[in-house]
């Protein structure tokens, strides 16, 4: 039989284990250094505010929560909390370990009871589980994040995952006619070239002989990239002169048949 | 216009410069040196070589963190000054090239007037993280939001009780809001004889407050409702009064 899982405070020999989960799940994160940094070394860092779920001495989830003042209009600062880092490691995963860290802290904290708790993730992760375990909702917009590409390294990986999946025929025959070459410019960023066949995908190192050559701002390829509303952006895109194509109408359709594919290996960690 | 790297002392002024420029916005933490050494200066990816300064007259007038890692945790322009922004980023891609990154991030304001600049030299929007919300102290946060619109309740005279639906973990279900001769007292609890009722949701009432649901149609729906009826109009002014009307902006450094 397992032993139980306890829900307790964070004490200095766990910090390793620790770190480690964290910096494993969060992959995006500079490993061995990030950790310190933003707790130990934090000014408002609190062993306290720090949850961690143990099962027979193994630390198998973890919950921080960082003091910080924030400001909500333009007169007006709170007291409030960071939601940060939760983490539970693979195997203990979808069992409720997430949701008992988060009430621990509460529960720990409940005279504290900060006026605000904020959080950064994506929406689905707020409407399954933070939104049902804690009642977030949206902060007020205001904030645009932009990204420039500098080069499509990590598009190898993911051409290297989309062909795995063509391997296992996930996508069945929809690739079973193709036999196309499309070159992608966003403006002021080096030229991506994709071969699309049967086999799946290939990055081709020349543009030259790409049977369809797509030039437009980065925005407007991102939006379509990301799938909003694809078509209308991309009507609205080449309209306006935005997104520019140059090929043969039949391989400009055949482009525009097999954009699920292009979605496939792009919508991925593509930068 | 000159772009310099940061010294040891300039962290006062820099944070001047954020809280200044950011000064109409909410929803990031207000810099005062130690923070902004920490948050900036000490992040594992920084180096101090990847932190411009921009000056115009002696000025400073916009700086931008840039990580080793693709990310310009902060950028940063007084007034949106459009030459500033331009040199700043210039120096950014081009300290960038030598970490052979893939790409560059930054956050922005939605509204700054300097974007086209990052779109001239390749930046795209993206999708990214958004900012969530919740509160474990709704008396608390009413009570924070009430103290600068203390003028609005001169002039109403209410006792409001508060009942939350659907509360999580640890959030109390009801607090009260006493608003007599002009002083305001909250208080978690139930009200023994309040003169208006409400009863909602926990996520409707922070919707209202943060701005993204309508009063109208949750008093409509059922899911807002009021007792007596003759003082909807109170609490509307009260909710309206509230609510949280101006832009959030987080940098990049508030994120991670």
């Amino acid at each position: 039989m397992s032993s139980p899982i306890i829900y307790r405070t964070l004490r200095e020999k766990d910090e390793e284990a620790v770190k480690r989960l964290v910096e494993s799940t969060f992959l995006f994160l500079p490993m061995g250094r990030f950790w310190d940094w933003k707790y130990l070394r934090n000014p408002g860092f609190d062993r306290s505010l720090v949850a961690v779920a143990e099962e027979g001495g193994k630390i198998v989830g973890c919950n921080h929560w960082l003091p910080r003042k924030v400001k909500i209009t333009d007169s007006i600062v709170v007291d409030s909390m960071l939601g940060a880092n939760i983490a539970v490691a693979p195997e203990y995963r979808k069992k409720g370990v997430g949701r008992e860290l988060i009430y621990f802290l509460r529960s720990q904290h409940i005279a504290k009871k900060p006026s605000l708790m904020y959080m950064f993730t994506d929406s689905e992760l707020r409407k399954h589980f933070h939104a049902p375990v804690a009642g977030y909702v949206p902060a007020p917009g205001g904030t645009v994040w932009y990204r420039k590409i500098l080069n499509w390294n990590k598009v190898k990986t993911s051409v290297a995952d989309f062909n795995e999946r063509v391997k296992r025929r996930e996508f069945g025959d929809r690739l079973a006619q193709v036999d196309l070459t499309i070159a992608i410019k966003p403006l002021n960023t080096p030229t991506l070239c994709l071969h699309l066949s049967k086999e799946g995908a290939e990055i081709i190192p020349s543009a030259e002989n790409a049977d369809v050559k797509i030039s437009s701002y980065g925005a407007v390829f991102s939006k379509v990239k990301n799938g909003h509303n694809g078509t209308w952006i991309l009507i609205r895109a080449l309209l306006t002169g935005r997104l520019k194509l140059k090929g043969s109408l039949r391989k400009i359709w055949a482009v525009y048949r097999n954009m699920w594919a292009f979605r496939e290996i792009l919508s991925g960690r593509v930068t | 216009m000159n772009v310099r790297t940061v010294r040891d002392g300039d962290e006062p002024a820099i944070a001047e410069l954020f809280n200044e420029a950011y000064g109409k916005y909410g929803g990031f933490v207000p810099r005062t040196a130690e923070y902004w050494r920490w948050c900036c200066l000490e992040r594992p990816d920084v180096n101090s070589d990847g932190i411009f300064l921009a000056y115009e007259d002696d000025k400073l007038c916009g700086y931008a963190v840039v990580g080793s890692s693709g990310n310009i945790w902060e950028f940063c322009v007084a007034e949106n000054n459009k030459e500033a922004a331009e040199a700043l980023m210039f120096q950014a891609l081009n300290y960038l090239e030598q970490f052979g990154v893939s790409y560059v991030n930054v956050s922005i304001p939605m509204d700054a007037g300097y974007a086209d600049i990052l779109r001239k030299v390749g930046f795209g929007e993206v999708l990214a993280k958004e900012m969530f919300v919740t509160t474990l102290s709704p008396a608390k946060l009413i009570e924070a939001l009430v103290t600068s619109k203390r003028d609005f309740f001169a002039k109403l005279e209410e006792d409001f009780g508060f009942k939350l639906r659907e509360v999580p973990f640890g959030v109390s279900e009801e607090f009260l809001v006493k608003i007599h001769e002009a002083s305001v007292c909250v208080a978690e609890g139930s009200a023994p004889n309040p003169s208006v009722y409400v009863e909602l949701g926990f996520q409707d009432f922070l919707s209202i407050l943060f701005n993204h649901s309508s009063l109208t149609r949750l008093f409509l729906s059922g899911k807002m409702k009021v007792k007596p009826l003759r003082k909807v109009s109170s609490v509307f002014s009260f909710f309206s009064n509230l609510r949280l009307t101006n832009s959030w902006f987080f940098p990049l450094s508030d994120f991670i």
